[in-house]
């Protein structure tokens, strides 16, 4: 078992082979060995923490990606936004708790949640207009006016269909 | 005696406002015309008081909600996603489309860089969003005699594509169009050339005559060149020029269009060995004679994709076909007798799409076995009724005759 502790001080206990799903924890736990010692996550509160092991624990047992597969993927550029319907149901959450995910599992180097995140907001800003992105994210228009101009003049060529 | 200074009855004002005031008929006297008027005065003042307590509380909903705004982009989550994850998220959201010219306001690409000053920068960054173009230069029927007039969308293309184009790096280009000849020729040199160098993957859709310059150019200024998607909209002439060889880079090469484009590719300089991959299933009418006067020279072939028509056409009894590193082939076909023609030791997947009533099953399974091959994946396609067409048994000896 192995006992991780987050920013806001919770502790969670969890087996090994869940939360070697990252990549970090596994780097982490192979490089202290067999030990009692509490990992300290202090970029992960307790909330996200609870969501990340949600996911790890539903997909123990699958194989990782390796660099060789991340590799082909990018030769590709395969970059279907397809999310499971398990994963699908997972995500469906808050904005702040969807983002608050994403950087959980970049900073934990979960691969596969990181996509299902950034395919996930991928998704949300898909056949969106600028105007309703910014509404969406709460983004303003903080362009400069010399960039406004640019933009004006950029969109003299495109066709508005 | 005495005076009276009471209100007016209820009855009274009742007749002034809600008999009068719904009225045109009734007059009212001069005292109470003049009770009205000042009932009017005391109306616009209590109406004025709630307008400017109105006024004040929208300034105030006003302020709060611009607060609101404010108070939320400066906790909004997406500012604390680093840069390269909102990069990876750009290029998903672009969905591996091409960027189109004509431009359009709804690519996602273009969305993307109007959002925001950070994710403009972010996108305009992010080469991948800008190094797979698609230009559309195909024009409407013309009436005839207007050949020479000029297409408006080449020099839309002509200046748009310089803006879009990130200074570096490998790039995916797809063109297609309809022009007369020269004119397309002369959109080729505009649009393609400059960039000919860092072209890594092509797709041109033009008239055979149009890519005689092309077909000079490929080997030598092509330098970076992997796959070429060549897809010719009409029958070439004898006098189109061919290919005089490929680029040292090429690997996979498509073609589509009518059977004698074969003919394109009929120089002896033209070094087969380079090319992996082969789809030729979207030419039409092609004989395995032709076809295989091009595989005989492609020893390093590993997938390939034909579609043959057979009759008086199929395999001459002479030609033998020994691909010794293929591993895919995906085949339609009119005849059978074709399979006997390969030796394929290499061979892994199989996909063999039938016109005839029975499916070749004894004839695959010869080669399997004369090659010696590991089957691992086989499909069976054709118009076939139920229960007829899949033999089992067949289908059991054909993965017995595998190692």
């Amino acid at each position: 078992m192995v006992l991780l502790v987050t920013s806001d001080n919770e502790q969670f206990t969890t087996e090994k082979d869940i939360v070697e799903r990252s990549v970090l924890i596994k780097n982490m736990l192979e490089d202290v060995g067999e030990s009692d010692q509490p990992i300290p996550l202090p970029n992960v509160s307790s909330s996200v923490l609870k969501k990340v092991l949600e996911y790890c624990e539903h997909h123990r047992g699958e194989p990782l990606p390796t660099a060789d597969s991340e590799q082909s993927q990018d030769e590709t550029r395969k970059r279907t936004t397809d999310i499971s319907e398990w994963d699908q149901k997972f995500i469906t959450v808050d904005q702040e708790m969807l983002f608050e995910i994403i950087l959980a599992a970049n900073y934990l180097d979960i691969k596969s949640l990181l996509d299902v995140g950034c395919k996930t907001v991928a998704n949300m800003i898909k056949g969106k207009t600028p105007e309703e992105i910014r509404k969406l994210f709460n983004i303003v228009n903080d362009f400069t006016p010399e960039e406004e101009a640019q933009i004006k003049k950029e969109n003299e060529w495109a066709e508005d269909r | 005696m005495t005076t009276s200074t009471a209100a007016p009855p209820q009855t009274f004002y009742h007749k002034i406002e809600f008999e009068a005031g719904t009225s045109n008929s009734i007059i009212l006297s001069s005292l109470e015309t003049h009770i009205a008027k000042s009932l009017v005065i005391d109306a616009q003042y209590s109406l004025a008081v709630l307008d400017l307590q109105i006024a004040e509380l929208c300034e105030q909903r006003n302020r709060n909600a611009a607060r609101l705004e404010r108070l939320c982009v400066a906790v909004a989550p997406h500012k604390r996603l680093p840069s390269e994850i909102l990069s990876h998220i750009f290029l998903l959201s672009a969905d591996e489309q091409p960027l189109g010219i004509p431009l359009q306001m709804k690519a996602p690409q273009w969305v993307l860089r109007q959002v925001c000053s950070r994710w403009r920068h972010i996108a305009l960054d992010n080469r991948h969003l800008w190094n797979n173009i698609s230009i559309d230069l195909v024009m409407p029927t013309r009436p005839w005699g207007s050949e020479d007039v000029h297409n408006p969308k080449l020099a839309l293309s002509e200046s748009t594509l310089p803006m879009l184009i990130p200074a570096t790096g490998p790039l995916t280009l797809m063109l297609r169009g309809n022009d007369p000849a020269e004119q397309a020729q002369s959109a080729l040199h505009v649009l393609m050339e400059p960039y000919a160098e860092r072209i890594m993957s092509l797709h041109l859709s033009f008239s055979s005559h149009a890519l005689d310059q092309f077909f000079e150019m490929l080997p030598n200024k092509f330098t970076t060149l992997e796959s070429l998607n060549l897809e010719f909209i009409d029958p070439p002439s004898f006098s189109t020029t061919y290919v005089c060889s490929f680029p040292p880079s090429l690997r996979r090469l498509e073609v589509s269009g009518h059977s004698s484009i074969i003919w394109c590719f009929r120089s002896s300089e033209i070094n087969w060995a380079l090319v992996t991959a082969i789809d030729f299933s979207l030419i039409k009418e092609m004989t395995f004679f032709q076809i295989s006067e091009i595989l005989i020279c492609c020893a390093n072939l590993e997938t390939c994709g034909i579609a043959l028509i057979g009759g008086i056409v199929s395999a001459p009894p002479h030609v033998h076909l020994t691909l010794p590193r293929l591993r895919s082939l995906s085949i339609t076909l009119e005849t059978a007798s074709i399979f006997d023609s390969f030796t394929l030791p290499a061979l892994e997947h199989l996909d063999v799409s039938s016109k005839e009533k029975r499916f070749p099953f004894a004839e695959i399974t010869s080669m399997i076995s004369q090659s010696g091959c590991a089957l691992q994946t086989f499909v069976q396609r054709g118009k076939y009724k139920a229960g007829v067409g899949y033999d089992p048994v067949a289908l059991a000896s054909l993965f017995t005759a595998t190692p």
